[in-house]
């Protein structure tokens, strides 16, 4: 709710209260409008809403369908959605009044549409996006060019984008502004009578009685442009040029049909601009993943230096720590592939074990136990580390001799079995339970660890693929992958 | 014994080569080192050395402009391996194209190394050392005549034990061993040069061209001809 000030040739009208579109679902917009001394509002129609007017103060004339009224304060007006209507201040004071507008069709007047845009973290340039420009046409071509009337599409600013055609005989013949400019004079008109945010349409009866409609395209409550167009006569004020009067039903199909080029004009917008934000998050993306590649060299550059450094000084575990760490990093850092062979994968966890040695010393061993056969059978990146990495977290967290991590493979017909056991601290029935339980809903947790391997091998290997954990307190852990290759 | 330079503008890196030529016992005796492409080429082309470790970034020249421009010169038998911290596919394309023979990542894997260099040496070590400079020798003088007896004699052992040791660490024979080896050169002059069957013949050892023909029929099942013309 807030005060919200629009202004109009003739006046302002000042927005008391209009329904939030995204928190509410009241439908009620109040006002209270002024129409300056000598001014008048045009003839105009909304064909979205119907209003209840209140006069505060001030006089004039009121005109509502065919009936003309003297305008005084306390005086009740109600107008049907699609009447036309238009008030002459002929006096030398304002007229003010309350004035309610309620959508008449529900459905045609839910506010705004809601669609939720990525909201870029770069404010000023998606703003700038939405600006209507000429590669709307073959939207435009589709929808309005059938209904052979002058339909013209004007930007925010109201520049012309598409310039209507076919204008009647009454503006051709009759109409002196449109002979001298080539256009409607009232498609110059700023008036919007309807409360902003709505995406309803609005009419104009220009002074030789053709109706001319304005429909406005909005995107997130922001006005991107008008459609103005129609030039259809309504009511049976005649005329020298004589156009028949278009039926009701007409109307609402034309009604209907600029509402849908003003939605496909939307849409397209919506889907452009979320092209672009989806084109800016991976461009913003490839620049991070170019900024992690130079930063490698570095990285890798660093660690030879460091590896000749320990060469220098006959320090050669260090270099061997160095070549296992570099291996891994490289490893993780630039494999970019789903699948890799096994042989890569165990490389990967016998530099990562190098390195846990290195900690441990003579207290662990590893003991690897691979079918050579299995060397090249495809496995999803990146899955068996973690459950290696595992035994040391978990199995070996209060462990402090004698740790022995078993890491084996064989092919049993067309599956592979691979197998990582530690003879850590294990766990009760209750925590293993506990732990399936939670790896089989691993989408309510934080991706790591075992529930990461196994989403991995959900997602690449599907139902094809088994993950069994086994353990026993004080005795170790194990968990076995099985696969079909 | 194989000669080799090392260019590469980071003095670090061409120790851990140096470390690794020695950890492994290596037949390789580094000639030369440089530390920017510019020197690089001037040292490969004086020494023309059998193996150049280089490293790709480097002032001056890269290393990829230094063996384009190096192997530009006919007489350069340089086998190169590059030694990068970039592992970028483009520089492997670029490589291959020069007839790099491998492509190594920094820092430098002890056991890829190792690899890389058996496969320029065309043998892998073997636990003696004496049969592996009997191997390298091989190796290294398979254009001449190269006789068992001879063989001994420079390395102050019995025909027999050579004979011994070809079948213990390569279950082969000598004579065997020396026409794989013949021929695997001559498929290689076949295919990368354009020398006439006899010049090839004749590089690859064999004074006798019948003899040529009749092996190469027997090891590859097609002629020396048939061979070259096949892509």
């Amino acid at each position: 709710m807030g005060k919200n000030m629009q202004y109009f040739d003739w006046g302002h009208i000042e927005w008391i209260y209009e329904p939030d579109p995204q928190s509410t679902l009241n439908n009620m917009s109040i006002g209270i409008t002024t129409i300056l001394p000598n001014k008048r509002q045009n003839k105009h129609i909304h064909y979205g809403d119907e209003q209840f007017i209140y006069v505060l103060s001030g006089e004039g004339i009121q005109l509502i369908g065919n009936k003309v009224s003297e305008m005084k304060p306390r005086q009740i007006y109600h107008m049907e959605a699609g009447t036309i209507h238009e008030t002459i201040n002929n006096r030398n004071l304002p007229i003010k009044h309350l004035l309610i507008s309620i959508p008449a069709n529900y459905d045609m007047s839910v506010p705004i549409r809601q669609e939720q845009l990525p909201e870029s973290e770069d404010k000023g340039q998606s703003g700038d996006i939405i600006r209507l420009n000429d590669e709307i046409r073959y939207i435009y071509d589709t929808v309005a060019s059938p209904l052979n009337m002058p339909v013209a599409v004007f930007d925010a600013e109201g520049n012309l984008v598409i310039q209507g055609k076919d204008y009647p005989l009454t503006c051709r013949a009759e109409c002196e502004a449109y002979c001298e400019n080539r256009i409607c004079p009232i498609y110059s008109l700023k008036s919007e009578y309807n409360p902003p945010h709505y995406a309803n349409s609005s009419a104009y009866i220009c002074p030789y009685g053709l109706t001319v409609i304005s429909t406005p395209i909005v995107i997130r409550s922001k006005l991107i442009g008008v459609i103005i167009g129609g030039h259809i006569r309504t009511t049976g004020e005649s005329s020298g040029s004589g156009e028949n009067i278009v039926p009701k039903g007409t109307v609402t199909a034309i009604l209907m049909q600029l509402k849908k080029l003003s939605e496909s004009i939307q849409n397209y917008y919506i889907f452009k601009n979320q092209e672009l934000a989806f084109e800016a998050t991976l461009k913003s993306t490839k620049e991070k993943m170019l900024n992690i590649q130079i930063n490698n060299h570095f990285l890798f550059n660093t660690l030879n230096a460091l590896a000749g450094m320990a060469v220098k000084e006959k320090a050669f575990e260090t270099y061997r720590s160095i070549i296992d760490i570099s291996g891994m990093l490289r490893y993780i850092s630039t494999n970019e592939k789903q699948f890799v062979p096994l042989r890569d994968e165990l490389q990967y966890i016998q530099n990562y074990t190098n390195l846990q040695k290195l900690r441990c010393g003579e207290k662990l061993k590893v003991i690897t136990d691979i079918s050579p056969e299995i060397y090249s059978a495809n496995i999803p990146f990146n899955c068996l580390q973690p459950v290696v990495e595992n035994c040391f977290i978990h199995g070996f967290r209060d462990t402090k001799s004698e740790m022995e991590v078993k890491i084996s493979g064989k092919r049993c017909g067309r599956m592979v079995v691979i197998e990582i056991m530690d003879n850590g601290a294990g766990m009760d029935a209750d925590t293993l339970e506990k732990l399936r339980e939670k790896i089989i809903n691993y989408e309510k947790y934080e991706i790591r660890g075992l529930m990461m391997v196994y989403s991995k091998l959900m997602l690449f290997l599907e139902e094809d693929f088994e993950f069994i954990i086994e353990s026993e307190q004080g005795k170790g852990t194990s968990v076995k992958i099985i696969y079909s290759v | 014994m194989r000669t080799a330079v090392i260019v590469d503008d980071e003095e670090l890196s061409v120790e851990i080569i140096k470390y690794l030529i020695g950890r492994y016992d290596l037949p390789i005796e580094v000639v030369g080192e440089a530390f920017s492409g510019d020197e690089g080429f001037k040292l490969i082309t004086r020494e023309n050395p059998d193996i150049a470790f280089i490293d790709i970034k480097m002032p001056v020249m890269n290393g990829l402009e230094v063996i384009e421009k190096v192997s530009r010169d006919p007489k350069c038998k340089t086998d190169f391996i590059i030694v990068t911290a970039y592992d970028y596919f483009e520089y492997a394309k670029t490589a291959l194209r020069l007839g790099a023979k491998d492509i190594l990542l920094k820092p430098v894997e002890p056991e890829l190394f190792l690899e890389s260099v058996e496969r320029i040496l065309c043998y892998s070590k073997s636990l003696n050392s004496l049969f592996d400079q009997i191997i390298e020798y091989v190796n290294c003088n398979y254009q001449e005549e190269i006789q068992l007896q001879q063989c001994a004699e420079k390395f102050h052992t019995s025909s027999s034990y050579i004979a011994r040791m070809f079948k213990k660490y390569n279950n082969t024979n000598f004579s065997a061993y020396l026409n794989d080896l013949r021929i695997k050169k001559a498929k290689e002059l076949l295919k990368e040069t354009d020398l006439t069957i006899k010049e090839v013949a004749y590089k690859a050892g064999y004074n006798n061209l019948n003899y040529f023909y009749r092996m190469f029929k027997k090891s590859t099942g097609i002629t020396p001809n048939e061979y070259k013309g096949r892509e």
